[in-house]
């Protein structure tokens, strides 16, 4: 008989007819390398069956719950951004649909260069009344007013960085992974 | 797997919005979730993150699951496609063959022959399971750690049901011979270890 059969027999789990038992019993008391091949099954089949089952640490629903959380906060952030990026696309496009409709995009690009040259000379023309009205001011008043605005940009400057290193030590925690040793 | 666990209920209150419902499910099935994990990837750190990661597409995909079919059958159909798709991406990576040969088996673990001699197959097998290839390895370890039917593997995987057949019979022979290599090196060492110490 074909050697594969005898393998097929060794190596499948399909049950073997009183016959066929036989047939390999006789085989694998003649060949050896069929004769290995059913013991290093056996054994590894007995290995499998008193294998340990693997189980996780302590917590590991506590610590999917945080997972679960921090990604949807992920999903939330993804989501926002969406809207907003289709909503400037659809800004985008629907001034696209405008300049073409109103049929002339010279016109359009004449008003918007006239419309910022006049916010532009407002700006200009309001800085000069400002500084007008500074130097009207009596010169103790500006020092003093001058240092105070030099604290308070230095007390903005300070909040700032705390808010940022809570947020980046905030993050941190957050990103640390739990413990992973099994057992 | 204890059966009495009310997972079609479980399942109905995540689909009403009730979150903690699903918290039962990952109470429930993090051991056969993570085992099968820890026999895919071989190391705490891997089947804890890829067990994690199972759960929570389960949880997203809730919606997609068919009540006609086991809950267990479908979660751990996830984790095993999570599993083979970290190993694609470990090969795409190119680590080192040997790496994956011994990925199994920790800086500390005992000697082969110790193993052997001492009944503690268990490292012995998680070693010669790292040397199958993927699908192969996840093949045996549904079908033996798991009990699932060639019907369900060929579900689980989305592959023939020929295909599961040819897969297990590579796999068995591969581990059979793995095992038999493994005994020729025990004896070999022995052999040496029983050679007169040349002056």
């Amino acid at each position: 008989m074909n050697h594969k059969q005898y393998e097929k027999w060794i190596l499948d789990d399909s049950p073997l007819s009183a016959e066929e038992s036989e047939l390999l019993k006789n085989h694998l008391a003649s060949c050896s390398v069929c004769q290995k091949l059913n013991e290093g099954w056996q054994k590894s089949l007995q290995g499998i069956h008193s294998a340990d089952q693997h189980v996780p640490t302590a917590g590991f629903t506590a610590r999917w719950q945080v997972k679960l959380q921090q990604e949807q906060r992920k999903r939330t952030i993804v989501r926002r951004r969406i809207i907003v990026f289709s909503s400037l696309f659809f800004l985008l496009l629907s001034l696209i649909a405008y300049i073409l409709l109103s049929g002339s995009f010279a016109s359009f690009l004449a008003n918007l260069i006239t419309l910022t040259t006049q916010i532009i000379l407002f700006i200009t023309k309001g800085l000069s009344e400002l500084t007008m009205l500074i130097n009207g001011v009596p010169s103790i008043v500006r020092w003093s007013l001058g240092i105070f605005m030099i604290g308070v940009a230095n007390m903005f400057i300070i909040l700032l960085t705390y808010i940022i290193w809570k947020a980046r030590k905030n993050h941190r925690e957050q990103q640390e992974a739990p413990a992973y040793a099994e057992e | 797997m204890d059966t009495s666990f009310a997972e079609a209920e479980c399942v109905k209150q995540v689909l009403e919005g009730n979150e903690d419902a699903f918290t039962a499910i990952v109470e429930h099935f993090q051991i056969p979730v993570y085992n099968l994990c820890y026999r895919m990837l071989g190391t705490p750190q891997e089947a804890e993150d890829a067990a994690q990661e199972s759960f929570i597409r389960a949880y997203r995909y809730i919606r997609r699951y068919d009540s006609s079919r086991p809950f267990a059958t479908w979660l751990l159909s996830i984790a095993a496609h999570y599993c083979i798709d970290q190993q694609r991406k470990r090969h795409l990576l190119s680590v080192d063959l040997d790496e994956i040969m011994e990925f199994g088996i920790m800086d500390d673990s005992p000697d082969p022959e110790k193993v052997v001699t001492t009944g503690e197959q268990n490292e012995l097998i998680q070693k010669n399971l790292a040397a199958l290839p993927v699908k192969d390895r996840m093949v045996l370890i549904l079908k033996y750690w798991y009990d699932f039917s060639e019907d369900e593997i060929s579900d689980a995987l989305e592959i023939t049901k020929s295909a599961v057949k040819s897969r297990l019979h590579r796999a068995r022979q591969h581990m059979a011979e793995q095992w038999n290599s493994e005994e020729n090196d025990i004896s070999r060492k022995e052999g040496r270890q029983h050679e007169p110490q040349a002056i």
